[in-house]
C-alpha cells in the first residue's frame, strides 16, 4: 500500500502522497484559495477604472499580486496542522531525511494551490483583455514563480510555528522576500507585451526556481527542527 | 552529543562569554560614542557649510549627507547582523545572537531615516515626496526585512528558540538582499520614463565625498556605541538568573555611584 | 587487547535541561540496559517530557551526553531515528484519515511495509478492528490511544521512549500496553516510559524520579 519511506526519494514521495490525500479530503479549503484569487482580480477594476487600455497594462501586476496573496492564504496550513497533532514531530524523528519529507509537503502544496492558480491565469487574463500569447506568458511566469513562493512560504511558515501573530506575521516575512519573484513574474508579461520578449525574465525565474529547490529543503528542515526545540 | 557550558577560555574566546564581555562592552561605549559625536560634527560641518552649493539643486541637496550614509549603514548593518546570526547558529553562541538582536533596531532606524531624508530631498527638488527609484525601493524592502526579524523575535516566547528562528530568517534575508536589489534596479531601469533618480546625485566634488565619508564613519561609530549599550541591557535581561549579573551590576554600580551616575 | 564490551542500552551522563528560563534538572545520570526498562516519575512540570525529548533529540540539553549502545548518539541521524521510537503527548495521527490509513502511513514512515493482513492483525490486536475504517477524528480518546499501541506492536525498534502512553487507556488497554512492553523487552529492547500509573508488566521497571528540587535518582 504505502512504500516504506526510508530514503530521500521514498520520503519525498511519502510526504507528497500523504499531503495530496489530505488536501483532497478538504477540497473546500482549496476552492477558497482559488475563489480568493478571482475575487482579488475582480476588485481592481472596481477600485481603479474599467478602462480596457488601463486594465490591459496593469493586468500582469494584478494577476501576480492576487496570486501572491492567494498563496499566502494556504501557507499557514502547510505545517501548522501537522505541528498541532504531532505528526510533524514524528517526521522530524523519522529515518527518512527531513529535507526530503519537507520537500514532499511543499511539492504537494504547490500541486494543490499553485497549479490551480496557473490554470486560472487565463481567466484573469481574459478579465483584463490580455492577448492570448500574453496570457501564455503569464501562465508560464506563474508556473515558474508559484513554486518559488511555495518555498519562501514554507521557510516562513516553519519559522512561525509556535509563534504568536499567525498569518499576519507570515505575510510580513514572506512578502519582502517575494519582491524579486513579483518583479520578474509580472515583468515577464509586460516585457512580452511591449515587444522585448520575456526570455530574460523567465530565465531568471527559472534560475530562482532552481535556487529555491536547492536551498529550500535544507532551510525549511532547519526551521522545522528549530520549531521543535 | 556533548554540549558543555561556556567555559572561560584564553585569548579572544574569553569574550564569547557574556560575563566577560559585559564589562568590556561597558568600557568601549564611551570611546565610540565620542568618536561618533566628533565625526558627525565634522561631517555635518562639511556637509552644511563647507561643501559648495550645487548649481542645479541648490541647498536642499545637502540632505544627502544624511540620506546616503544612512542607506549604506542600513545595508551594512544587515550584513553584520546576518554574520552574527550565522555565528550563533554555527557555534550555538548566545552572545552572537544577542548582538544580532541588538543590531536590528539600529539598522531599522537607519533604513527609516534614509527613507525620510529621501522624501525631504525629493520634495523641494522634484516636487514629490516619494520616488520609486532603485535605492529608495530597496531600502524600503530592507526596512520590511528588519521589521520581520524584530517581529519574529518578539513573537516567540522561548529566547533561545527566538534566537535560532530569527537567525535563520536573517540568513535567508541576507541571501535575498542582493537579489532584491538587483531585481529592483532592473525594474527601475526598465520603467525609466522620467530621469528622476536619487542615484543620479550631483557630481561629487571632493569636499562632498569627504563629508559623506565622515558621516558614514560617524554612523558606524554610533551604531557600535548604541549596539554595545543595547546588548548590555539584553544580557542583563536574559541572563538575569546567572550569578555574574548581580556582581557585574554591583561593581559598575559602585563605580558609577562614585562618579555620580546611576547604575544600569 | 580486547575492548571492554560496550554497554548495550541507553545512558545519559550529567544531563541538564531547561524549559524557557527555568532549569529543570542538572547532572542527571541514567542507565537502562537492553532487555530492561525504566519509568520516569515525578510531579507535573518536573521535566519528564523534556527529558524524553532531549534523549530523542528534539530538544537541546544545556549540558551532558546521551549514549546509545556504547557510542554517543547523534541526534538527527538516520541510524538513531531507526533505532529510537518516540511517542509524545501529541498522538501523532491525522484526524482526516481513517485509523487504518493512519497506521499504514506511520508504518511506512517508520520504514516498514506491512502487508494488509499485518495491518488488520495489528488493529485487531488493540481492539480497533471495527473502527479501522472510521475517520480518526470520530474515535474516542481511548480508541485514539490504542492506535499508538498498534504502532508499537508493528515496531521492531530497539529503544522506546514513551511519554504517558497509558493516558485514557482502560484496564484492557493497560494490559495490552504491558504485554507489548514485555514482548519488546524479551526481544532485548530498551524502554523509558514516563507514566503516572503502574503498568502490569512482568518485569519490574527501574524508577527514575524527577523532583521539584531538580534532582534525580539513578536507575
Amino acid at each position: 500500500m504505502n512504500a516504506p519511506a526510508d530514503d530521500a526519494l521514498g520520503g519525498l514521495w511519502w510526504a507528497c502522497r500523504r499531503d495530496l490525500k489530505l488536501a483532497m479530503r478538504s477540497r473546500t479549503e482549496l476552492a477558497v484559495i482559488v475563489v480568493f484569487f478571482l475575487l482579488v482580480t475582480s476588485l481592481f477594476p472596481l477600485a481603479v477604472s474599467p478602462d480596457p487600455e488601463l486594465l490591459r497594462s496593469i493586468a500582469p501586476g494584478i494577476a501576480w499580486v492576487a496570486a501572491l496573496l492567494a498563496s499566502l492564504l494556504g501557507l499557514s496550513r502547510l505545517f501548522a496542522a501537522d505541528h498541532a497533532d504531532g505528526t510533524l514531530e514524528q517526521m522530524v524523528l523519522a529515518p527518512a531525511p527531513l529535507p526530503a519529507l519537507v520537500a514532499g509537503k511543499v511539492l504537494a502544496h504547490w500541486l494543490a494551490t499553485g497549479v490551480p492558480l496557473v490554470l486560472l491565469a487565463p481567466l484573469a487574463g481574459l478579465q483584463f483583455g490580455l492577448a492570448a500569447d500574453a496570457i501564455a506568458v503569464l501562465a508560464a511566469s506563474l508556473a515558474l514563480g508559484t513554486p518559488i513562493l511555495s518555498w519562501l512560504g514554507a521557510i516562513a511558515a516553519a519559522l512561525t510555528l509556535g509563534a504568536r501573530g499567525g498569518a499576519s506575521l507570515l505575510a510580513l516575512l514572506v512578502l519582502p522576500l517575494a519582491v524579486p519573484v513579483l518583479i520578474f513574474g509580472a515583468g515577464a508579461v509586460e516585457s512580452f507585451a511591449s515587444g522585448l520578449g520575456a526570455d530574460a525574465h523567465l530565465s531568471l525565474l527559472g534560475a530562482g526556481l532552481i535556487l529555491a529547490w536547492v536551498f529550500g529543503p535544507a532551510a525549511a528542515a532547519l526551521a522545522v527542527r528549530i520549531a521543535h526545540e | 552529543m556533548t554540549t558543555t557550558a561556556i567555559r572561560t577560555g584564553s585569548g579572544w574566546y574569553r569574550y564569547a562569554s557574556p560575563a566577560t564581555f559585559y564589562p568590556l562592552a561597558g568600557k568601549m561605549i564611551p570611546w565610540f560614542a565620542a568618536a561618533a559625536v566628533v565625526l558627525a560634527a565634522a561631517g555635518l560641518y562639511i556637509g552644511f557649510f563647507v561643501a559648495p552649493t550645487d548649481w542645479q539643486q541648490g541647498e536642499s541637496y545637502r540632505i544627502i549627507f544624511i540620506h546616503v550614509p544612512t542607506a549604506w549603514m542600513a545595508m551594512f548593518t544587515y550584513v553584520v547582523m546576518a554574520f552574527w546570526c550565522a555565528v550563533s547558529l554555527a557555534f550555538n553562541a548566545r552572545l552572537s545572537a544577542m548582538m544580532a538582536q541588538a543590531l536590528a533596531p539600529t539598522g531599522a532606524m537607519f533604513a527609516f531615516v534614509s527613507l525620510w531624508t529621501g522624501a525631504f530631498w525629493g520634495r523641494p527638488t522634484w516636487g514629490t515626496y516619494w520616488v520609486w527609484d532603485a535605492r529608495l525601493t530597496s531600502t524600503l524592502v530592507l526596512l520590511f526585512l528588519y521589521l520581520g526579524f524584530i517581529a519574529l523575535r518578539a513573537s516567540i516566547d522561548d529566547p533561545r528558540r527566538a534566537d535560532r528562528a530569527a537567525a535563520l530568517l536573517a540568513l535567508v534575508g541576507v541571501v535575498n538582499v542582493p537579489i532584491i536589489y538587483f531585481s529592483v534596479r532592473w525594474w527601475n531601469t526598465l520603467h525609466q520614463g522620467s530621469s528622476i533618480s536619487m542615484t543620479a546625485a550631483p557630481k561629487m566634488a571632493q569636499t562632498m565625498l569627504v563629508g559623506m565619508l565622515l558621516m558614514s564613519l560617524a554612523a558606524w561609530a554610533y551604531t557600535i556605541a548604541v549596539t554595545l549599550h543595547r546588548v548590555r541591557s539584553i544580557m542583563l535581561e536574559r541572563e538575569a538568573l546567572a550569578g555574574w549579573v548581580g556582581e557585574a551590576a554591583a561593581a559598575e554600580g559602585t563605580a558609577a555611584a562614585a562618579a555620580g551616575g546611576a547604575p544600569r | 587487547m580486547t575492548q571492554p564490551a560496550a554497554f548495550e542500552g541507553l545512558e545519559a551522563h550529567a544531563l541538564a535541561c531547561a524549559a524557557g528560563d527555568r532549569t529543570l534538572f542538572e547532572s542527571l545520570d541514567l542507565r537502562v540496559a537492553a532487555g530492561e526498562w525504566a519509568t520516569l516519575v515525578g510531579p507535573n512540570g518536573s521535566g519528564k517530557t523534556t527529558l524524553l525529548r532531549a534523549i530523542a533529540g528534539l530538544a537541546r540539553p544545556l549540558a551532558g551526553e546521551v549514549r546509545w549502545r556504547g557510542t554517543p548518539r547523534r541526534a538527527g541521524s538516520a541510524e538513531w531515528h531507526a533505532d529510537c521510537l518516540y511517542q509524545g503527548h501529541a498522538a501523532g495521527w491525522k484526524d482526516g484519515l481513517t485509523a487504518r490509513e493512519n497506521l499504514a502511513l506511520q508504518a511506512a514512515l517508520d520504514g516498514l511495509a506491512p502487508a494488509a493482513r499485518e495491518l488488520d492483525a495489528a488493529l485487531a490486536g488493540v481492539g480497533l478492528e471495527r473502527q479501522a475504517g472510521l475517520p480518526f477524528g470520530r474515535l474516542s480518546a481511548g480508541q485514539r490511544r490504542r492506535l499508538s499501541l498498534a504502532r508499537l506492536s508493528l515496531s521492531r525498534r530497539r529503544l522506546w521512549l514513551l511519554d504517558e502512553p497509558a493516558t485514557a487507556l482502560d484496564r484492557a488497554g493497560l494490559d495490552v500496553l504491558a504485554a507489548l512492553i514485555d514482548a519488546h523487552l524479551a526481544r532485548d529492547g530498551t524502554a523509558l516510559v514516563a507514566t503516572h500509573q503502574g503498568l502490569p508488566c512482568m518485569r519490574p521497571p527501574a524508577v527514575v524520579e524527577l523532583g521539584r528540587a531538580g534532582t534525580r535518582a539513578a536507575s
